[in-house]
């Protein structure tokens, strides 16, 4: 039981996480970004390869992973975000697509669907954080730290700017403001962070295939930001939690084990129309009541 | 002398001529009116001038130079700051957020997080803007707070703190009280006086023919004349087209 409460609490850790970078483009910037799982990916399986095949340190493949992924949604960024709206979607919801194909077929880099094995667990200076107690703890700090930093780009200048760019770009843009590069500069900070993310779930769960770029994995991050509430960085930390607590509710009312899975998409169908009727603006809202929570 | 020359400048959407070889000039530290009935294509003249919508044809030169490469955000800070016909404030942030948005470009990189940022050097401008305009009670509220004539005063507030030597008003005193409209006229007669100069699209004719120097006509996207706003009350054409017999 502890065990499984321990790795229920790494999850939720790194997802907290990539909720908040998913947070930072879609809910400040406003980009209705649908490809978002391909930054988490590309953390993933930038530290498997680096991890398996040269023995390079962990914290340097978040590194390499964060500044990647990083490059790749700039590049996307430059490509996708003169569209707008369900344009962008449908473009980043393609790169999406196209990024599982690639994950599934380009064997000798990614090994295809029979995945990557062999992923080292995490070690800093020698120090192996091999026990879920050790895991937990420096995945902590880590995403704190990665927190903290968000929280700063929520909370400064820049990130009021996005705010203003996610109300109205034209206003924005009539301040003088160069909101395409802003736009840009959301879109990979917000990938660098969501890379990191990956590179801690993959050397914790030591193995990674391409079901890691699966659409349900977008619509489950979507979930968590909608019950949060968008744009709200306490609600996208309370939208993780709450969605993950959720998702274990059916092991421990007795269903059987193949009922789980269609019980938990109902619960997860029941909590998104609940919020939408009862708090639109995200359930950390209700507590807060006030306009931008942040 | 010319601050800004419109030549020759023409704009379609689909078969409709919107703005149709349209010249006019605007001297610096004048107050120009831009009248003409709906549709004539005034509010196109200042998209075109301020680029949200590239020109056809035709010139726009401001200090002699051409602007018709410039991308939108870098009109502002070439010196020309502009509102809208409708009103476009942040309405997710505070009146104080959305008067900080216009001050500066120094903080807008991300990097301005991790750096010392000393906002408070604006603030004592901000506070006496919004004294000056009776708003200094709201700089902390939610902009979506504002009424309407409250959320057009904060809009050319905002024109003022990007330190434009040129400002498009668009519409300033359309549903705006008699009160409030005293406190616009105000603010605009200071902003002239402190070397400001001004082009303002208007309906109401009375406020407009009380603070402009000059009024620049126009009808079915084409320009009709320009002049005093006495000698543009008493045109023939003028009358016809707009104003009425």
């Amino acid at each position: 039981m502890l065990e499984y409460l321990l790795s229920l609490a790494i999850l939720m850790t790194i997802w907290s996480l990539l909720t908040q970078s998913y947070n930072l483009s879609f809910g400040l910037t406003g980009l209705f970004n649908l490809g978002h799982i391909i930054f988490y990916g590309m953390g993933a399986y930038t530290a498997a390869i680096l991890s398996t095949q040269f023995g390079s340190p962990f914290l340097l493949n978040l590194l390499l992973g964060a500044l990647i992924a990083g490059a790749f949604a700039a590049v996307l960024g430059l490509l996708t975000l003169r569209l707008s709206g369900h344009y962008l979607a449908i473009a980043t919801l393609g790169a999406a697509m196209i990024a599982i194909v690639v994950a599934t077929n380009w064997i000798s880099l990614t090994n295809g669907p029979m995945g990557i094995r062999g992923i080292s667990q995490p070690s800093i200076l020698g120090v192996e954080f091999s026990s879920s107690w050790a895991v937990l703890a420096l995945y902590l700090v880590i995403v704190i730290a990665c927190q903290w930093v968000l929280w700063r780009l929520f909370r400064s200048p820049f990130g009021r700017l996005q705010r203003a760019i996610a109300h109205d770009e034209i206003a924005a843009k009539g301040l003088g403001k160069d909101t395409f590069r802003s736009q840009v500069w959301s879109l990979t900070l917000s990938a660098a962070f969501a890379a990191v993310a990956g590179g801690l779930y993959a050397h914790y769960r030591l193995f990674l295939d391409p079901s890691i770029f699966a659409l349900p994995e977008i619509i489950f991050l979507l979930l968590m930001l909608i019950v949060g509430g968008q744009g709200s960085f306490s609600g996208a930390i309370g939208g993780t939690v709450i969605v993950l607590l959720l998702g274990e509710v059916p092991r421990f009312v007795g269903f059987p084990d193949a009922l789980i899975g269609p019980a938990r998409n109902l619960l997860y169908a029941a909590l998104l129309i609940s919020c939408m009727f009862f708090a639109p603006r995200g359930v950390v809202w209700l507590f807060t009541r006030r306009r931008a929570s942040i | 002398m010319t601050l800004l020359l419109v030549e020759n400048l023409s704009k379609s959407f689909g078969g409709v001529r919107a703005v149709d070889g349209l010249s006019f000039t605007v001297r610096p530290g004048s107050i120009t009116g831009l009248i003409g009935p709906n549709g004539a294509g005034k509010t196109t003249a200042f998209n075109l001038i301020t680029h949200f919508v590239p020109a056809e044809s035709g010139q726009i030169l401001y200090q002699g130079e051409d602007l018709r490469r410039v991308p939108a955000h870098r009109i502002v800070r070439k010196g020309i700051a502009r509102t809208f016909q409708q009103i476009r404030l942040f309405r997710n942030l505070t009146v104080r957020e959305n008067l900080l948005l216009a001050c500066s470009h120094t903080y807008d990189g991300w990097w301005s997080s991790f750096s010392p940022v000393d906002e408070d050097l604006h603030l004592e401008r901000l506070t006496a803007l919004l004294e000056e305009v009776g708003l200094q009670d709201y700089l902390d509220h939610s902009a979506a707070e504002l009424s309407y004539g409250q959320s057009k005063l904060v809009e050319i507030l905002r024109c003022v703190l990007q330190d434009a030597d040129l400002i498009l008003l668009d519409e300033p005193a359309a549903g705006v009280n008699p009160t409030l409209l005293r406190t616009v006229e105000r603010l605009i007669r200071r902003l002239n006086r402190d070397g400001k100069t001004l082009l303002i699209i208007e309906h109401h004719m009375p406020f407009l023919m009380r603070i402009a120097d000059e009024v620049v006509v126009m009808e079915n996207g084409r320009f009709l004349m320009q002049d005093t706003p006495e000698k543009v009350q008493t045109d023939p054409r003028v009358l016809e087209a707009y104003l009425g017999a």
